[in-house]
């Protein structure tokens, strides 16, 4: 491989060709986009999560109960 | 100890409202809606309690202060005779210890997990990826074995539902109004009141149009509104607050709070507690002594409910004894001196 190490295409050759291409992924790529889906996840359940359990803006009445 | 709330503290403090407001408007709307078929008898309908039971009352919340401190063992071997208001997360531990409530509360939408404080019957499935309930400090047991305590609990609740009368609010989500059906609760229905029935746009009077079921300001969470239930709809003479924590004993890890993923995203993903520390306030509590700390959430509700107790006639003491809700003129006393103050 150009930066010297061994690749696995230099060690296994197949003697068919795929239909369709075939994207590598690098080792690095999965994870991290794993992190960023995991950032995200935990940002998205952290905002929810800091809201009160019920919508609070009236602080004149304790009850009512229509006109 | 912190004595002035950071910068960050009050941003994130002034920030709760909104994202509350945003999440829950249309989810209040669908539940009415979605709930009205099974409202067959609401607050306005509820026998008005008399004797002992009209003298006084206590509302029992779901704070660690009811652990720590064995609320609701005390109560029981007071002998006490009052009325009896739990909210909905501190049900099963006044059930499990023997003391069954005359009115239990719900009010919160999460369509997963309210639930559990009834039993849920699909608990695996509700309880992957969420670790809520890690941080809710009531019931050491459960965490232990969840799976054979939720199943002890469903059916300690099937067997008890019929003695507590259920004030639910009808932005309960459906997996809880399955569940307290199939229980077999009495139910008593109420609108939360969000918002000036005379704004223009009020959604409190949508739901009323919904439904025309009495609404309950509920300050943002459930043990306010039990509260607020006991002084206001019940009017009871006297009533006493236990489990109303709005906070976590000093000692407790940051990583054991509600929110702490959101602290921690707000720290820049630090978990260091150096640099968690200016998204908590520290306090004193004046009855015990002790130390205790709010997030943001915890200190909206504190501060909600000072407002909102300003605003009442009722007699009221705080006997939690620990928490940070405190100031004003609310009494804060020991349940002794509650029980004193009842006899007299």
């Amino acid at each position: 491989m150009a930066d010297g190490t061994t690749g696995i295409g230099d060690i296994l050759k197949s003697n068919f060709q795929v239909k369709r291409p075939v994207k590598l992924e690098r080792a690095g790529d999965t994870q991290e986009s794993g992190h960023v889906a995991l950032a995200s996840e935990h940002r998205r359940q952290a905002l929810r999560a800091v809201g009160g359990s019920m919508v609070y803006v009236e602080r004149e009445r304790l009850t009512w109960d229509g006109d | 100890m912190n004595t002035e709330m950071s910068k960050e503290f009050t941003k994130l403090l002034n920030e709760v409202p909104d994202t509350t407001g945003k999440e829950h408007v249309d989810v209040l709307i669908e539940c009415a809606t979605r709930n009205k078929p099974f409202v067959q008898k609401c607050v306005r309908d509820l026998p008005r309690p008399s004797g002992d039971k009209l003298k006084s009352g206590i509302v029992i919340s779901a704070g660690p202060s009811v652990r720590r401190n064995e609320s609701i063992k005390r109560i029981l071997e007071s002998g006490y005779k009052g009325s009896v208001i739990s909210a909905d997360g501190a049900y099963v531990a006044c059930l499990k210890a023997g003391l069954v409530p005359d009115y239990v509360l719900s009010l919160d939408p999460h369509p997963t997990r309210i639930v559990r404080w009834f039993g849920d019957p699909n608990f695996e499935a509700h309880s992957a990826k969420d670790d809520y309930f890690a941080r809710q400090d009531l019931d050491l047991d459960f965490r232990a074995d969840s799976l054979r305590h939720n199943r002890e609990n469903i059916e300690l609740v099937n067997r008890m539902a019929k003695k507590t009368k259920l004030i639910l609010c009808t932005s309960a989500p459906k997996t809880l109004v399955d569940r307290v059906l199939e229980a077999g609760f009495e139910i008593y229905w109420w609108n939360p009141l969000v918002d000036s029935p005379h704004d223009p746009d009020s959604l409190t009077r949508k739901l009323y149009g919904i439904n025309k079921v009495p609404c309950i300001n509920t300050g943002g969470n459930v043990g306010t509104a039990s509260w607020v239930f006991a002084t206001e709809t019940l009017k009871l003479g006297k009533v006493a607050m236990v489990g109303m924590d709005f906070g976590y004993y000093g000692d407790t890890p940051y990583k054991q709070t509600q929110y702490y993923y959101e602290m921690v995203h707000r720290a820049g993903g630090s978990e260091k507690t150096e640099d968690l520390d200016k998204f908590f306030f520290r306090y004193t509590n004046p009855v015990t002594g002790g130390e205790f700390y709010t997030d943001a959430p915890y200190a909206w509700y504190r501060k909600n409910f000072l407002e909102l107790f300003e605003r009442s006639t009722g007699w009221t003491m705080n006997c939690t004894e620990g928490g940070t809700l405190f100031g004003g003129r609310l009494r804060n006393g020991k349940l002794d001196d509650f029980f004193k103050a009842v006899e007299a």
